[in-house]
């Protein structure tokens, strides 16, 4: 299969990551899957080798549609607006207060960039704040985080990478993926562009989608429509020729410059003699036009995810009470989730941490922030999981004060094991396995109430064994212990039975001396006049020795009398 | 998923030859006690269904009874036991053949006990669910033995032998006591589907 490159870019990145600090209620996004009528379904392989299927309900108006000629094989299914400038316009998905991020400038701060609603109320970028504040009473500003933003990117590059290996960030707003070799696994293009904004979607984002052979081919297209995709390499050169020059993403002054020798499009540079634009822009436009068409290859630094997870939510005011910090700690688990299954891998325990106004309780100065660890039985990447596994945490916890910022960290990020089967395994026969069986009743009992054991190397019988870790692994075949009895008393009791016979020769532990656990005791195996077999032991001291110890012991039929000092230490069911 | 449940389809299909297993529907899970497995129309403990195991006291060899077989339902799948009385001994347990990561240990509270084991035995993943009562209510058995149905999973649910005079519904019922010498006797008192044999078994006591 031949190369293909996808892009998604965000032009409201800037706004969802700044809304990501503290109104995540208000950044719901309508998980709207790309809804395409069936008729402009067309798969990437198409005879006809391009497929505007820009969705005309998403873009919002008609007019203007991206001038494809349909002559040349090209189905333009729906309109879709010339510049990245309109599109901005069109992120009509989000249906939230009027937001708008400034810039933080002390003396007269400018508005960065506004949502939907405040648009409307005509707030613009480049508008001072409290002109826009006096248009809109109602507007809710927030300074313009940059880095915010980088870390967005960062995540949703992570979320990419569970799509294709090679993942090019493209700052500010943009993440490129090669999906060439992705369509085998995943489907055609229209598959994963349909995945991809649903994850999108779930964590509340909107972006627009085009694919190209070239990286730069693909994001200029993302700039231009929605849904726009060339797959035939023999295509591109012809559509990019349509691309304005304002469009083609070229440096500002090569742009500027080649609007001044009259070229509107890219296709009038492109008839133009290579040896005199490289005379008159220099080296550096052509190698961007090859890019752009393919005819040198464009090497790019991909993305490597991170092998630690943390985000973190900053509220406006401090929060206290539990039921208010479900919802951004639901976001946090999708996002970790995303994250993880992106890296195939799924996480066992992650830490919250609260973080407090330190002025606000005087007197709990030393309480900055709350830790809280949430530990699962296994590696999950299922966000319910997450989220269930967290809330529960955080139902038993108590917080010392009002959080003002919650931050979601994972460490320990170990690799996927999905469960080895048997081929002849039955299967799941009923609707849970054992991880959400497991999971749902220590949520129901407790924590320990779901326990493995384990065998411990300690003669003391008491300590021969142990509740064993999560990733506890077994040595496969271990030494075969001494006869025991399959219960063990949590402590040993007086023995108040009447012994019939001892089964076995008695058996002297005598250990422990080391480490204050002070063990020496004769075991005994006794069958009862009840029929009961017993595990009994009496506590051997000097005396006895010397007397002839555990020798006073019979092993004979002859039944003993009631015998004093036994205790009783297991049962032989 | 569906390539799962398709190759499900074509194992379930009786003309596949599924490497020398024995077909597995409705049959029993032998106890390993010939005369014992012979008596009972299943040849085994019953699948998909309740069995009761009514104990005189702790300490008659009445897990033992049931060691063998669940050990080679641990060969493939997992079980639970589900508020023992006492702390389940893992060197013991090795000693009987069972791997200890097939095996999990769910502490419960008496009353929550029968919840616990019905959930088990609904969920289907598991092989078997043993489970420890005193309470002697005929309903709660009665879900058990529903959702071992459900499951297709093994029930066992251990309780003092006061209950043996009381109805049950569960499929296969046990008692194991011990006679006037001291002898353990294991009779079975109900099996759905046959008459229960009138002899005891002495069931074989290794330790």
């Amino acid at each position: 299969m031949s190369t293909l490159w996808a892009c998604f870019a965000l032009p409201e990145l800037a706004l969802e990551a700044g809304m990501g600090n503290g109104e995540w209620g208000m950044g719901k996004t309508e998980a709207k899957p790309h809804s395409h009528s069936p008729d402009s379904r067309f798969p990437i392989p198409a005879a006809h080798g391009c497929a505007d299927a820009a969705d005309a309900a998403r873009s919002g108006s008609a007019h203007s549609p991206f001038p494809v000629p349909a002559a040349h094989g090209c189905a333009n299914a729906a309109g879709a607006e010339p510049a990245p400038e309109s599109i901005r316009g069109c992120a009509g998905a989000v249906r939230s207060p009027p937001f708008a991020l400034h810039d933080g400038a002390t003396q007269r701060p400018r508005i960065v960039c506004a949502n939907t609603a405040a648009r409307a109320a005509g707030i613009r970028a480049g508008m001072a704040l409290a002109q826009a504040q006096a248009l809109l009473p109602g507007l809710v500003a927030r300074r313009h985080d940059p880095s915010a933003q980088a870390r967005r990117l960062e995540l949703l590059g992570a979320m990419a990478y569970g799509f294709s290996s090679q993942v090019v960030l493209e700052p500010p707003d943009a993440v490129l993926l090669e999906i060439g070799a992705s369509r085998a696994l995943f489907g055609d293009w229209k598959a994963i562009e349909h995945a991809l904004r649903v994850r999108l979607a779930e964590i509340g984002h909107h972006a627009v989608f085009a694919a190209a052979p070239t990286p730069a081919a693909a994001r200029v297209l993302a700039g231009l429509a929605d849904g726009y995709a060339v797959a035939q390499p023999g295509h591109l050169a012809r559509v990019l020729a349509r691309v304005p020059i304002g469009a083609a993403r070229l440096s500002a002054e090569h742009t500027e410059e080649l609007r001044r020798i009259g070229a509107r499009t890219l296709g009038d540079v492109f008839v133009l003699p290579r040896a005199a634009l490289a005379r008159r822009f220099g080296e550096g436009l052509l190698q961007a036009l090859d890019w752009l068409r393919g005819s040198e290859p464009d090497i790019r630094t991909c993305y490597r995810p991170p092998d630690r997870f943390e985000r973190r939510i900053e509220f406006d005011h401090g929060i206290a009470h539990r039921e208010a910090l479900r919802f951004p700690l639901q976001r946090l688990a999708r996002e970790l989730a995303a994250f993880v299954q992106s890296r195939d891998g799924g996480v066992p325990r992650f830490v919250l941490r609260f973080d407090h106004d330190p002025h606000e309780h005087g007197a709990e100065a030393g309480a900055a922030a709350t830790l809280l660890e949430v530990g699962l039985r296994k590696p999950s990447r299922d966000a319910d999981a997450l989220f269930e596994a967290a809330r529960q945490t955080l139902e038993r916890a108590a917080l010392p004060a009002p959080a003002h910022a919650l931050a979601l960290i994972a460490d320990d990020l170990p690799p996927f094991a999905p469960e080895l089967r048997d081929l002849f395994d039955p299967g799941l026969r009923g609707s849970l396995d054992w991880d959400a069986l497991a999971e749902r009743l220590r949520a129901r009992l407790g924590e320990g109430a779901v326990r493995e054991l384990a065998l411990h190397a300690d003669h003391r019988p008491e300590r021969a064994w142990r509740v064993a870790e999560a990733s506890a692994v077994t040595p496969k075949d271990p030494p075969l212990p001494p006869p025991r009895p399959l219960w063990l008393l949590p402590q040993p009791i007086p023995f108040r039975g009447r012994i019939v016979r001892f089964v076995e020769a008695p058996e002297r532990i005598e250990t422990g001396w080391w480490d204050g656990g002070d063990a020496r005791r004769d075991y005994a195996i006794a069958d009862l006049d009840t029929g009961q077999r017993a595990w009994l032991f009496r506590v051997a001291d000097a005396q006895a020795d010397q007397a002839g110890g555990a020798g006073t012991m019979r092993t004979s039929d002859a039944p003993p009398a009631h015998d004093v000092g036994w205790m009783l230490h297991g049962w032989f069911a | 998923m569906r390539e799962a449940a398709t190759l499900q389809d074509a194992l379930r299909d009786g003309r596949v030859f599924a490497g020398g297993r024995a077909a597995r529907t409705h049959e029993g899970l032998p106890s390993g006690n010939g005369a014992f497995d012979d008596a009972l129309p299943w040849g085994g403990f019953p699948r998909g269904a309740l069995t009761e195991v009514l104990i005189a006291a702790d300490g008659l060899g009445e897990l033992s009874l049931l060691a063998p077989a669940l050990a080679r339902l641990m060969c493939r799948e997992r079980i639970v036991l589900v508020a023992p009385p006492y702390i389940p001994y893992a060197p013991a347990l090795v000693r009987a053949g069972w791997p200890l990561a097939r095996l999990a240990w769910i502490d419960a509270p008496p009353e929550r006990a029968p919840w616990v084991a019905e959930q088990c035995l609904r969920a289907g993943c598991l092989g078997a669910a043993l489970v420890w009562t005193t309470g002697g209510d005929e309903r709660a058995l009665r879900r058990l033995q529903v959702a071992a149905e459900d499951g297709g999973s093994f029930g066992f649910a251990f309780r003092p032998a006061r209950h043996a005079a009381n109805p049950s519904p569960a499929a296969l019922r046990l008692l194991v006591d011990a006679d006037a010498a001291g002898a353990i006797r294991l009779r079975v008192l109900k099996c759905r589907g046959a008459q229960p044999p009138s002899t005891a078994f002495a069931p074989a006591r290794t330790h």
